[in-house]
């Protein structure tokens, strides 16, 4: 295997790529989202790479400052543009970890199989095969049987010029290992450009690992995620997903359960206010018997915001004793907001236990009513009981000042700076 | 006290699992050769001596059915129709004119009806439900027509309809399901040959419950018919239909249209009682029932409520929907569908909320036995202008053995921040606790299945009038025998 | 009578009865006690016939007749009735319309005539009043959201409708305050009649308080360790179940 052969296959990746196009809205999986946006800002060459090659982005250190997440003690590694950036990263001693550029010239074979494109990917589209035949870096961890990695993992991604940045992660835990990563998203600058990021986790039997997503990226800006989990035997995977920002945004999230024992649970909030559209997908695949799924996320639409959230359980033939539950609730909070939802149960067997609700309301008129007359003006009830609603899926993020972060960056979009800093409290 | 020694199981005959309605009516039909095109329109038209316009709509409708492609997303397979091979007219040989009366209709039909439990002699009939029976293309009989003529009903088979109400009929028809709205309604509209026409005038509640029972006999025909149901401002009526086919080794289409039109405080209840052939225990057969069914609350107020129970059918592709255009008013879906063998159903509803305070109301329970694949396939929309609407839906699956599935996919679209919405679905097996505890009550395995799964589909047959909940409850008893064990 | 002889009992591969010999007389009360895990549920549910467990060795005659070859309803129609520890909800089923359903498919069996529905109203309506169950109790789903208390009620209201011939009352006390138990005890106190069996499966001697058994039998990892009168419970309560292990043991 050498640079010619995934040369070969980033060509392969390519035509896929000329085959498909880009998803557009006759296709069921993009119903309510179409990326006619992304070709008006970016134009046909959407997908030219942000940074071209050899030239290195720089950021100032108060820059960096400002884009961090205080007090959170973790292991750090920085993309800039889809660039991993050494001397920005700092990353434990011992552990597995090469960005994709190094593994390309000195694993080649690990490289391409990264790489390789697979059609039958839950919810595969042209992206993804861009992203196999463009991705400038990316990281990639492998970490050894019974190991913890003792703080989380934050990845930084930050966008700071026009263009595209595909990015390629893959993180491997074997048995037993534990890991938290955080993957946060967010640029400066008005510049419109794409992230356009794949992570394929693989977890062996026992392996723990809890992740994070936070996209923040600016209003200019454009999303495309995916993150695809394969989980053996035993173990767990625990998830938050959460878009703040971006102009449009889109992450494809797919689990497959696939040793028995396995359980995920499925955490994701969409807070978006403007003109903002986010679309959350996610397929779980129960393959085996004896794998338990958990999926609750919720929207909160502000403006002309349209939240896309389309959940799709499968639970195989022959995967007995499967037991899935997915709630997905939503509030609508100006007469111009929106929300599309879809979530479905596919089920190709008797003895499971599965179940699934899905809201889109107002705020409780009746606890609306309590506030005020504990003497709270309608505006401010109002706000608390939207925090309230909304801090249901990220009560649970960890550590707390991770959730102090993500929780500011929410509530500070839909209210004043001060109330915020007061609910926070 | 003494007790018998011998206990058996109460006997039953498994024989009973049978489509019961599976048998043929030999009698001279008049059937037009397989084939479609213009000139086969222009026929059926003119042998119903139908005005120029309603020819000119149909010819419309036929060539916009050219440019459709079959819908191909729903999670039902089959081969590929040859809609060439296809007879678009059939109807039992008769002298002269049309029967003036029953007595001149041929006894053989009436037979066939009877046997079927639909007798028509109105003496013979339940008190209080007019018929109209359509066999295979055409409508033979409508009963009761006198007495709801009194109350200014008007029920007749469609093709009447054009003859006698032509302004109402040219008015209404397509009002609702238009005919560019999909490829088996445009198809429906460029061939269709009969169904059912009611209008209830302002203010009338409607005296009786109407019914048409739909009858395919002919082999190669499609059925392809028609209804359509106004009910003017303050009216009621309740509408019950029923179908059944014989058993036959081919499959055959069935794509009919029912277009409903509730005016200002009118309410329209519409059940259906399905049971076309479903095909035999290996899938062979049965019937494909494509079928759209819409209404329209046009009016302030309006309320329609749809009611199914489905048990038959190869496969089936329906969605009941209704347009709340009114305010305030509401629209309702109660169904139960049942799969077994390698029975497929995608069916549900679509509930569009147009106006203020609009309310619709979403009750599925989908059973699925043997090999049977079952979806639910719901949308409810909640436009900008539907300030205050609610909708609540909950759809339940139960599944029976493991070679079946169960599928659910609700679409939610909202637009209004005053609208609520909510959502629940389950999927659960009958238990073997429930089992159990039926059974050490001495309840037999077989009825002890019923029992529980009549206990699931509780909140759709309280939905039914009366008559035709016991049919509803003897139909499933008799669908599920066989499919535990 | 009820004739256990030497009964083996396992599930999912690990043995749970190891040859029980229990012998109970039309006309009497037999109480069956034992910690947690001893096997006691395990018994009731298999004379009652449950799928769940395999009966490796050993026979189960109710009055000549060889209970492990019938099904569980043929059991119920030769008048065996199992009192569930845990009762079954199953929604939407009328409560009555259950009974009714039972009642007439063993009548079926007995070639006997269905009761007539007013007839059977009117049973239902005086036995239910009997127990202290309100009429739209009878209307409401097979325990559907009932509290314990109810459904464990439910349990001995479809008793005396029934009227078995062999009662096995599992764990029908827990779960009851004292006003409840009292009722329930009265419920099966009326039952007590020479030509029916009852059978009390209880962790605890407060049921037979009110319930006053012939035979005690005090049920150990599976095996009938002891039997006594009604003072055997008493002991019991006093001095625990080990003290019947190390008599035993000792032995």
């Amino acid at each position: 295997m050498s640079i010619a052969a995934i040369r070969t296959l980033r060509g392969r990746a390519w035509q896929i790529y000329e085959q498909m196009g880009m998803p557009t809205p006759q296709q069921e999986d993009w119903k309510y989202t179409d990326l006619g946006r992304i070709n008006a800002a970016l134009g046909d060459n959407w997908w030219k790479p942000a940074v071209p090659e050899r030239s290195i982005p720089s950021l100032g250190a108060d820059q960096l400052e400002a884009l961090a997440i205080p007090d959170l003690d973790a292991w750090i590694a920085v993309f800039i543009d889809g660039r991993f950036q050494a001397a920005l990263s700092d990353l434990p001693e011992g552990i597995d970890f090469a960005p994709l550029m190094r593994l390309v010239i000195d694993r080649p074979e690990q490289a391409a199989s990264m790489l390789e494109v697979d059609k039958r990917m839950p919810l595969f589209n042209g992206f993804v095969a861009v992203n196999s035949a463009l991705a400038t870096d990316g990281g990639v961890l492998l970490l050894k049987a019974n190991t913890v990695l003792d703080r989380p993992l934050l990845i930084r991604h930050i966008a700071t010029r026009s263009g595209t940045a595909h990015i390629r992660h893959s993180i491997r835990l074997k048995e037993r290992a534990e890991a938290h990563i955080v993957e946060h998203y967010c640029g400066i600058g008005e510049a419109a450009g794409l992230t356009n990021t794949v992570c394929q986790i693989d977890l062996a039997a026992g392996s723990r690992m809890r992740h994070d997503r936070i996209q923040m990226e600016q209003p200019c800006h454009y999303h495309i995620g995916r993150l695809s989990v394969t989980q053996a035997r035993d173990s767990q995977f625990e998830s938050h997903s959460v878009a703040l920002g971006a102009a449009l945004s889109r992450v494809d999230l797919s689990v497959e359960l696939a040793g028995p024992g396995a359980a995920c649970a499925l955490n994701g909030l969409y807070l978006i206010d403007g003109r903002r559209h986010a679309d959350h997908h996610t397929v779980i695949d129960h393959a085996v018997p004896h794998c338990t799924s958990r999926e609750h996320y919720r929207g909160v639409l502000d403006d002309r915001a349209r939240g896309v959230f389309n959940g799709k359980v499968v639970i195989r033939e022959g995967a007995i004793k499967s037991d899935t539950a997915q709630s997905n609730a939503n509030l609508l909070l100006s007469p111009f907001a929106e929300v599309d939802a879809k979530p479905e149960l596919m089920i190709y067997n008797d003895d499971v236990k599965a179940a699934h609700g899905c809201t889109v309301g107002r705020l409780d008129t009746r606890q609306l009513f309590y506030l005020r007359a504990r003497g709270l003006t309608e505006a401010d009830a109002r706000q608390v009981l939207t925090f309230a609603f909304a801090d249901e899926v990220l009560a649970s993020l960890k550590p707390a000042p991770l959730r102090r972060f993500v929780e500011h960056a929410a509530f500070s979009r839909l209210f004043h700076e001060e109330d915020a800093e007061e609910m926070l409290t | 006290m003494s007790e018998a020694v011998k206990l058996k199981p109460t006997p039953r005959s498994f024989a009973a699992t049978q489509y019961a309605a599976g048998f043929v009516t030999e009698i001279e039909q008049e059937t037009l050769p397989p084939g479609l095109n213009e000139d086969v329109i222009r026929r059926i038209s003119a042998m119903k001596g139908e005005p120029e316009w309603l020819l000119d709509w149909r010819l419309e409708a036929y060539r916009h059915w050219r440019t459709k492609r079959e819908p191909r997303w729903s999670m039902v397979r089959y081969p590929p129709i040859d809609y060439q091979a296809i007879s678009y007219y059939s109807t039992p040989r008769r002298k002269g004119d049309g029967p003036k009366s029953l007595d001149e209709v041929d006894p053989k039909l009436l037979e066939t009806y009877e046997k079927l439990g639909i007798p028509l002699r109105e003496q013979e009939m339940l008190a209080g439900v007019a018929v109209d029976a359509v066999f295979d293309s055409v409508s033979v009989a409508t009963t009761f027509k006198e007495k709801l003529k009194e109350a200014g009903v008007i029920f007749c088979s469609i093709s009447e309809a054009v003859r006698d109400h032509p302004d109402l009929v040219r008015q209404y028809l397509g009002s609702v399901v238009p005919i560019t709205d999909n490829f088996y309604a445009a198809l429906n509209s460029a061939v269709f040959t009969d169904g059912s026409f009611v209008y209830v005038p302002k203010g009338v509640r409607c005296p009786m419950e109407l019914s048409t029972y739909f009858r395919i006999n002919a082999s190669n025909t499609g059925q392809f018919e028609r209804t359509l149901i106004i009910a003017d401002d303050d009216a009621y009526v309740s509408y019950l239909e029923g179908c059944t086919a014989p058993s036959r080794d081919e499959n055959q289409l069935h794509a009919a249209v029912v277009e409903l039109i509730a005016l200002n405080h009118a309410r329209i209840k519409y059940s259906t009682v399905q049971n076309w052939y479903p095909g035999d225990e290996n899938g062979v057969g049965g019937i494909y029932n494509f079928v759209t069914k819409r209404g329209d609350c046009r009016g302030v107020g309006a309320k329609i409520s749809w009611t199914q129970v489905e048990t038959g059918s190869a496969i089936t592709w329906k969605y009941p929907s209704c347009i709340l255009r009114g305010d305030d008013s509401v629209g309702e879906f109660y169904s139960v569908a049942l799969t077994k063998n390698y029975q497929q159903a995608d069916t549900g509803t679509k509930m569009v909320h147009l106006g203020r305070n609009t309310h619709s109301t979403i009750v599925s329970k989908g059973i699925s036995a043997g090999h049977g694949c079952q979806s639910y396939r719901g949308l409810v929309r909640m436009a900008k202008s539907a300030e205050n609407a609610r909708n609540h839906s909950q759809c339940d699956s139960l599944l029976i053995g493991d070679r079946c599935s169960a599928h659910t996919f609700p679409y939610v679209e909202i637009k209004n921040p005053t609208a609520t919405m909510e959502h629940e679905a389950s999927t659960s097996k009958i238990g073997e606790d429930q089992l159990f505890y039926c059974r050490q009550r001495g309840i037999p395995e077989e009825d002890a299945v019923n029992l529980i799964v009549n206990g699931f589909c509780k909140d759709v047959f309280n939905e039914l009038p009366m008559e035709f909940a016991v049919e509803a409850n003897r139909l499933l008893a008799v669908s599920l025998e066989g499919a535990v064990g | 009578m009820l004739k256990i002889e030497n009964l083996h009992v396992a599930a999912d591969g690990k043995e749970i009865l190891s040859g029980i010999d229990l012998e109970i007389p039309l006309g009497e009360v037999h109480a069956i006690m034992g910690p947690n895990g001893s096997g006691k549920s395990t018994l009731a549910n298999v004379i009652a016939g449950r799928e769940d467990y395999t009966v490796v060795e050993g026979s189960v005659r109710w009055r000549g007749d060889d209970l492990l070859a019938m099904t569980a309803e043929e059991r119920a129609w030769a008048g065996v009735f199992l009192a569930f520890q845990y009762p079954i909800e199953i929604p939407g089923v009328n409560n009555v319309y259950l009974l009714k359903a039972g009642l007439n498919a063993k009548r079926r069996a007995q070639g006997l005539t269905e009761l007539d529905a007013m007839d059977f109203m009117a049973l239902v309506r005086e036995q239910a009043s009997r127990i202290g169950l309100e009429e739209d109790f009878l209307a409401r789903g097979v325990n559907e959201g009932f509290s314990g208390g109810e459904k464990k009620r439910n349990e001995i209201f479809q008793m005396t409708v029934l009227e078995p011939s062999l009662a096995i009352l599992d764990e029908t006390d827990s779960g009851l305050d004292i006003d409840a138990l009292r009722v329930v005890a009265e419920g099966v106190n009326r039952l007590r009649d020479p030509e029916r069996s009852i059978v009390m499966v209880t962790h605890y001697q407060r049921l037979l308080d009110h319930i006053v058994p012939d035979v005690v039998h005090v049920l150990i990892d599976g095996r009938i360790r002891m039997s006594g009168d009604k003072t055997l419970a008493h002991e019991l309560e006093e001095r625990g179940y080990d003290w019947v292990k190390a008599e035993v043991g000792g032995a």
